[in-house]
């Protein structure tokens, strides 16, 4: 990865020195070493700032939006995307929010990401460094080194990643992983789920929703979550109420979750930032595996021109209106 | 003074739970929260639960009263308030957190008297800290893992087992009702355990001090800090609603023809329409006026208005927010500039 880093200093220092790039959105070190935090940078004295390592994967295609609205109409602007920010950016893409050519992607081919919390667990603090190897991570501390499997010490979304290199990029780091097929236990969780009785399973989302505190960060960082001003925030009428009885706590979260149905990349920001831990990647998932078996799609994450909830065809089988086949 | 029997703090909180509504710190898929208590110990090395205790007495949403007719004829009933509950296994930061809001919610001029009666019926049994967390401060914002305030009773974990001290009338009653599930603390040195609690290493307290910030506060208030911490700020709630001393709120009518009810819910200053007003004006209209107000609020607003910091050092910005915008964050990067 040190390498990496050096590579995307050079490839960012380069946009800027061309001057088509008005800001690069990457990673600087934040507090703590392990919890590198965004940056957004804005000259070419500035690059040397940027930081590229294996705790770097807190979402930032969201931002593109923000940026896009700031930016000077012929300026570009530059962003480092491992896999999951990568269908982040087709995402805002495909949804017109931002063009591709307003855009200088720097892709990174992404072994996973470390979590810095199971990281902590395992080694009694904060470590301070991490290399991610084929098979395994070796974890370094202030006084030791760690070797540990991938799945004790990667982020949850990392471990059921099947897409580590950005499919869309201007300049790519280091090498393509390859995409694998779509894994198998991709939606374990979502089928157990559905095996417990209508009750169950209710008391279980009960439980979950219970929780939230409804701050919208899950919302406020989702790629698919775009809307100038969302229905949820709305006045009149007030679609959403303030109270947290359990009819509103649903309402909120239903509402989310078939507003990026069929859109969602699943790159697992929501339930990143979550605060209590609601698994919001179980709703998102069912619906993607919904649409995955009702429209025979293999990878219904993928964004594309003919997404099955995005597009409306007169030859639609199901027709308009109701009427079977008739426009 | 008394000990746990048994070494244990279960039967306690089982003798507690026979005659009161006991609250604690419970693990619900996977989360530590603060929560009703369903008859577990407390959960192994917690130390602080994702929300805070503030819950109890400024819930997350509440209905104030329902109303029904028009004009004159407008029939008002005002909501009950739930009954009396104990709040077990607070830490010390999240009880002082009670006593700063109770500050402001309780003052003479403006009593909030649902947050007022919450308070006097709540009954706050503390444990003491024998290890600091991950992003605990609390020393450095005035506080101690050993501090008793806005506590009822003290719970000190020793060696020997749970040395227990009644601080205020209530405690003692509370501790009256359990004589079943405490032995007499036998040479237990309450001065010790306390002082004990009270030296646990606490590394980034040694490392921060918002003092300067605080005291050149001019500065800090034009300085370009608060633009480059606010341009990752996600707008989001995370940080004011997981805060033990955050209190803002909001009012809302729900309504349905000539009836409705009239909430409250939690409100956060880093929402971008908390400060919006009719005709479209908004006082803080981005990011970095929002960022830079949750920290001048307490670090400095609050101080001068009451002469403490509006924080507690409990770490939960630290933990929860995505893009690392917290008071470590923030003290570390403005005393660079003071």
């Amino acid at each position: 990865m040190r390498q990496l880093q050096k590579q995307l200093r050079q490839e960012a220092e380069d946009a800027f020195a061309d001057g088509h790039v008005e800001v690069f959105i990457g990673y600087q070190e934040g507090f703590e070493r392990a919890r590198p935090v965004p940056v957004f940078v804005r000259d070419r004295e500035s690059v040397q700032e940027m930081v590229l390592n294996e705790f770097s994967g807190v979402s930032l295609s969201k931002y593109l939006l923000r940026e896009a609205e700031r930016a000077q109409e012929d300026a570009s602007i530059g962003i480092v995307a491992r896999g999951c920010d990568g269908l982040g950016i087709e995402r805002l893409l495909y949804d017109q929010c931002i063009s591709r050519e307003q855009l200088y992607i720097v892709g990174v081919g992404c072994p996973g990401v470390v979590d810095p919390e199971k990281a902590a667990q395992l080694c009694g603090e904060i470590p301070v460094a991490a290399e991610v190897e084929k098979q395994q991570v070796v974890l370094q501390t202030s006084s030791e080194e760690l070797t540990v499997a991938k799945e004790e010490v990667l982020r949850d979304k990392c471990l059921k990643c099947d897409d580590p290199t950005p499919r869309i990029y201007d300049a790519l780091l280091g090498e393509e992983i390859q995409r694998g097929p779509v894994r198998q236990n991709r939606f374990d969780g979502v089928e157990q789920l559905e095996a417990v009785s209508d009750d169950e399973r209710y008391e279980f989302w009960v439980r979950q929703f219970d929780r939230c505190l409804r701050c919208f960060a899950c919302r406020n960082v989702c790629p698919a979550c775009s809307c100038v001003t969302c229905s949820l925030e709305e006045e009149e009428p007030q679609w959403l109420k303030r109270s947290t009885s359990s009819s509103e706590q649903f309402m909120f979260h239903f509402t989310r979750a078939y507003h990026v149905a069929g859109r969602c990349v699943s790159c697992g920001a929501c339930e990143e930032v979550c605060p209590v831990g609601v698994p919001l990647m179980l709703l998102n998932e069912k619906l993607l595996k919904d649409v995955g078996e009702l429209f025979e799609e293999p990878s219904p994450h993928l964004p594309s021109e003919t997404e099955p909830l995005g597009e409306f065809s007169y030859d639609d089988p199901e027709g308009w209106r109701g009427e079977a086949g008739q426009s | 003074m008394k000990m746990a029997a048994a070494g244990s703090l279960l039967p306690l909180m089982e003798a507690l739970s026979e005659s009161n509504d006991l609250w604690a710190p419970i693990v619900e898929d996977g989360q530590v929260v603060f929560g009703r208590w369903k008859g577990e110990s407390l959960p192994d090395n917690y130390r602080v639960t994702d929300n805070s205790p503030k819950e109890l007495l400024l819930p997350q949403t509440e209905s104030l009263m329902r109303f029904e007719g028009v004009y004159d004829q407008l029939d008002i009933k005002e909501e009950p308030i739930e009954g009396p509950k104990v709040a077990f296994g607070v830490r010390p930061c999240d009880a002082a957190a009670l006593d700063l809001i109770a500050e402001v919610l309780g003052s003479d001029d403006y009593p909030d008297e649902r947050f007022g009666q919450r308070k006097d019926s709540t009954t706050v049994v503390t444990l003491a800290c024998d290890e600091a967390g991950e992003h605990c401060f609390c020393r450095a914002v005035g506080g101690s893992p050993a501090s008793d305030r806005g506590s009822d009773i003290m719970i000190y974990p020793t060696d020997e087992g749970y040395l227990l001290r009644a601080v205020t009338g209530a405690g003692q009653d509370i501790l009256r009702q359990c004589e079943s599930a405490l032995d007499p603390a036998e040479g237990g040195d309450v001065e010790s355990a306390a002082a004990d609690c009270e030296d646990i290493e606490m590394p980034l307290a040694e490392e921060i001090s918002p003092d300067g910030v605080t005291e050149d506060w001019h500065r800090v208030f034009e300085s370009p800090i608060w633009e480059q911490l606010a341009g990752r700020c996600r707008s989001c709630g995370i940080c004011g609603y997981v805060c033990p001393t955050c209190y803002c709120f909001a009012l809302f009518d729900d309504l349905r023809g000539n009836s409705g009810v009239r909430f409250r819910g939690w409100d956060s200053c880093q929402f971008e329409d908390y400060l919006l007003m009719a005709g479209d004006h908004n006082p803080r209209p981005t990011e970095t006026e929002r960022t830079r107000q949750r920290f001048m609020h307490k670090l400095h607003y609050f101080v001068s208005r009451w002469g403490e910091y509006g924080c507690v050092g409990c770490g939960r910005c630290a933990d929860k927010c995505p893009v690392g915008i917290h008071m470590l964050a923030a003290i570390k990067e403005l005393e660079e500039v003071v």
